[in-house]
């Protein structure tokens, strides 16, 4: 059985074999990635997972906020002035409107400012609740003007991609992996991305056996599995406040926040894991349950897509 | 919440992440594209001879990512003149007459010195054929299809049914195939069948012919590297029944001057076994990819050929690509075609002078353009030249053009070649 854990072993080298399958690791988007080949050919996996980690971090570097040369941060400090933004930057903006407009407004790609004032560092330090209310005025795409291809940001608003960004690395690292594939006659399996926890299966193993996803126990990130799931191919994402909370008077403040208050949701599940078609809309049915707090399961159950809540 | 309005987004989201994801990564826009199809018409002319239009749609639907159906229509019509058998230029000129045609109506001929038959019969036919057939994964590596077809002409008809299985095995790298399919056919022209070796002055007809076809194929293809797929195909066919073709004749000449002094219809053995091997490699380049085929024939006639297949898929700038294919078929005659009988000798137990039995050789080229007009519509054009040469220079050369025109709408690449086997 092969159980894929998305907390990495840190011991292991960069590129490996375990029970028959290449495994190539490396970092971005802070996060441990991986890629898992059931292919025996080493310099196949290899040229899959040189590929995978070309475009991981191609996209780290073109929508990472951390960075300086970069579309978002020339977008995040235009100061007011209209930007023209490129093809795939475009795709993503019509994603994010999409996305607010579906959640009604609770998932906001604006909503990053409040980074600023909320830390979630699994101590009791709640922000000063005046500091998240004068951030409210600079939060919310309504009040961005996106006209494809050319963005204007109100002077001192922020947009950030870290809600979308790694699912989209996920399928588009699939993307290309199935196309490179389609084109040496090779079928579309036996190929698996994790990028943190976000998954994508190009088909079964080769010997057309499932994939087994390991979840991990919220209250024990990366030593325990509670759930496997058996996954053939598609996308698997999982959201959770394991590892990012804070907790003060026996109230659990989550980092899913809720753009319109500043404030976390509360009472959300403590980690929701959803299948679907590719990473990204996994991604996002797992990211809006959460927003839904206490109203996660309802809302997943009327989605009709297979699901795991802790 | 306000988003908790007992509404599915699925949908909606579904659509918002096609607008990010240039392609789905996996081929599941099955669940978009409920059917694929292609859309193709084809006109092929011989000059001054028999000219054929065809219409085929075709549409494949996927159910779930185990099972699939597909369905097929085509429409020909042919018109023209065709080489009956009958000699080209008898050495003595008379009256010429015409003999029949699958159209044709009733019509007494005469036989006899000074006498001679036209070598071309015109025709005119349509034929109408179906196709259906029902694929599923039995296991992930195990598929299995069957399929039942069925096509008229105004004085045939057939009716099959068949079934194949493809195994993967080591690691997806090899696939096995076998199939078995049985066909059931019928002759019926117009005013009956001839007897055979009669004088076509005989006016008997005998009742309708009919004929059963088993054909058996074993297959297998190796992935030989990441670039390169080989695939070997067996294929037996054994006919049975009326193999005869109403349609042609044979002259009986005086051996002295050549001169005709009769016609008669002709006569093929009421069995036939036809064997072929074929072989088929393809190799990517970077983004080219050429095929290269061979196939070698042999049945219990003693027909032999050989058919050598190049073709080469440039790809262009944006998805177009430019296609080329030189083929060339050398075929050997039956042991029972003979251009002539001679007048006074003892009949042959069988005889044919119908040229596809006799001795061949076939050139062809062919150019296509293909277009795509969106990620899952392509449109491509086509032309090929075909020339035919009776390599004992009795019949007339044969020069065709084939144009064909295919509107395709699907999202998969298929880099196997069918195996078909020649005229």
């Amino acid at each position: 059985m092969n159980e894929l854990r998305s907390a990495l072993c840190p011991n292991l080298r960069s590129f490996q074999l375990i029970k028959d399958i290449w495994v190539g690791h490396f970092f971005a988007m802070a996060s441990p990635c991986e890629v898992f080949v059931d292919h025996e050919d080493l310099f196949f996996a290899q040229k899959l997972f040189q590929m995978a980690k070309d475009n991981a971090l191609r996209i780290e570097q073109k929508f990472s906020r951390y960075r300086e040369n970069n579309i978002i941060f020339q977008i995040n400090n235009a100061d007011g002035r209209r930007i023209q933004v490129d093809e795939e930057t475009s795709n993503l903006l019509d994603f994010a409107a999409a996305c607010y407009e579906m959640s009604d407004g609770l998932f906001d790609i604006t909503s990053g400012l409040l980074r600023k004032v909320w830390h979630f560092d699994g101590s009791d330090c709640l922000p000063d609740p005046h500091a998240v209310k004068m951030l409210l005025p600079r939060i919310g795409w309504e009040k961005i003007k996106w006209l494809r291809p050319y963005l204007t940001l109100p002077a001192g608003m922020e947009i950030d991609f870290g809600g979308i960004g790694k699912e989209y690395a996920v399928d588009k690292t699939a993307e290309i992996l199935a196309q490179y594939l389609s084109t040496v006659a090779v079928p579309p399996s036996g190929v698996m991305i994790n990028y943190g926890g976000d998954l994508f299966a190009l088909g079964p193993r080769i010997n057309g056996a499932p994939w087994h996803v390991g979840i991990d126990d919220p209250e024990a990130t990366g030593e325990q599995i509670v759930v496997q799931i058996p996954f053939l191919k598609g996308g698997l994402a999982t959201s959770g406040d394991a590892r990012r909370c804070l907790l003060k008077e026996g109230i659990r403040y989550g980092h899913i926040l809720n753009p319109r208050t500043g404030w976390p949701v509360l009472n959300t599940p403590r980690s929701v894991t959803v299948a679907a078609k590719t990473c990204m809309e996994a991604g996002m049915f797992a990211t809006f349950a959460m927003l839904q707090g206490s109203e996660a399961k309802s809302f997943l159950e009327e989605q009709g897509v297979p699901f795991w809540l802790m | 919440m306000q988003l908790d309005k007992k509404r599915s987004i699925r949908k909606a989201l579904a659509i918002a992440t096609c607008g990010v994801l240039s392609q789905s990564p996996l081929s599941s826009q099955a669940e978009d594209l409920p059917w694929k199809s292609d859309l193709t018409t084809l006109y092929y002319s011989e000059k001054g001879r028999v000219s054929v239009s065809e219409s085929m749609v075709s549409f494949r639907r996927d159910i779930g990512d185990d099972e699939w159906v597909t369905l097929k229509f085509s429409w020909d019509v042919i018109t023209g003149a065709s080489a009956n058998g009958a000699i080209f230029n008898p050495t003595q000129s008379g009256s010429t007459q015409i003999v029949t045609s699958p159209s044709g109506t009733s019509r007494t001929f005469q036989t006899g010195q000074g006498i001679t038959v036209n070598p071309l019969t015109n025709f005119k036919d349509t034929r109408m054929a179906a196709r259906v057939s029902n694929g599923i994964s039995l296991t992930p590596t195990l598929k299995g299809e069957g399929e039942g077809n069925l096509s008229f002409e105004n004085d045939y008809t057939s009716y099959g049914v068949g079934g194949n299985l493809s195994l993967d095995i080591r690691q997806r790298m090899t696939t096995l195939t076998g199939g078995l399919s049985i066909d059931i056919d019928t002759v019926r022209p117009i005013n009956g069948n001839p007897p055979a070796l009669a004088s076509i002055s005989d006016t008997t007809r005998l009742g309708h012919g009919e004929k059963q076809t088993i054909q058996s194929i074993i297959g297998l293809s190796q992935v030989v590297s990441r670039n390169t797929l080989t695939q070997l195909n067996y294929s037996q066919t054994m006919n049975e029944g009326y193999l005869t073709d109403p349609y042609k004749i044979i002259t009986v000449t005086d051996p002295a001057s050549g001169a005709p002094t009769d016609y008669l219809y002709e006569k093929r053995p009421t069995s036939r076994v036809r064997n072929s091997i074929f072989w088929n490699t393809a190799h990517q380049f970077t983004e080219d990819v050429v095929h290269l085929s061979y196939r070698y024939y042999w049945d219990d006639w003693g027909v032999r050929s050989q058919t050598y297949d190049l073709h080469y898929r440039l790809a262009l700038w944006r998805g177009h690509s430019l296609q080329t294919t030189l083929r060339y078929y050398a075929q050997k005659n039956a042991d029972f075609y003979q251009y002539s009988l001679n007048s006074g000798e003892t009949l042959p137990a069988f005889a044919s002078a119908d040229y596809r039995l006799g001795h061949l050789v076939t050139k062809s080229g062919a150019i296509a353009y293909a277009v795509p007009i969106n990620k899952q519509i392509e449109f491509s054009l086509r032309a090929e030249q075909i020339d035919q040469d009776d390599v004992d220079k009795r019949f007339p050369s044969i020069g065709a053009t084939l144009f064909q025109a295919v509107f395709s709408i699907s999202d998969k690449t298929n880099y196997t070649q069918s195996s078909r086997a020649p005229p």
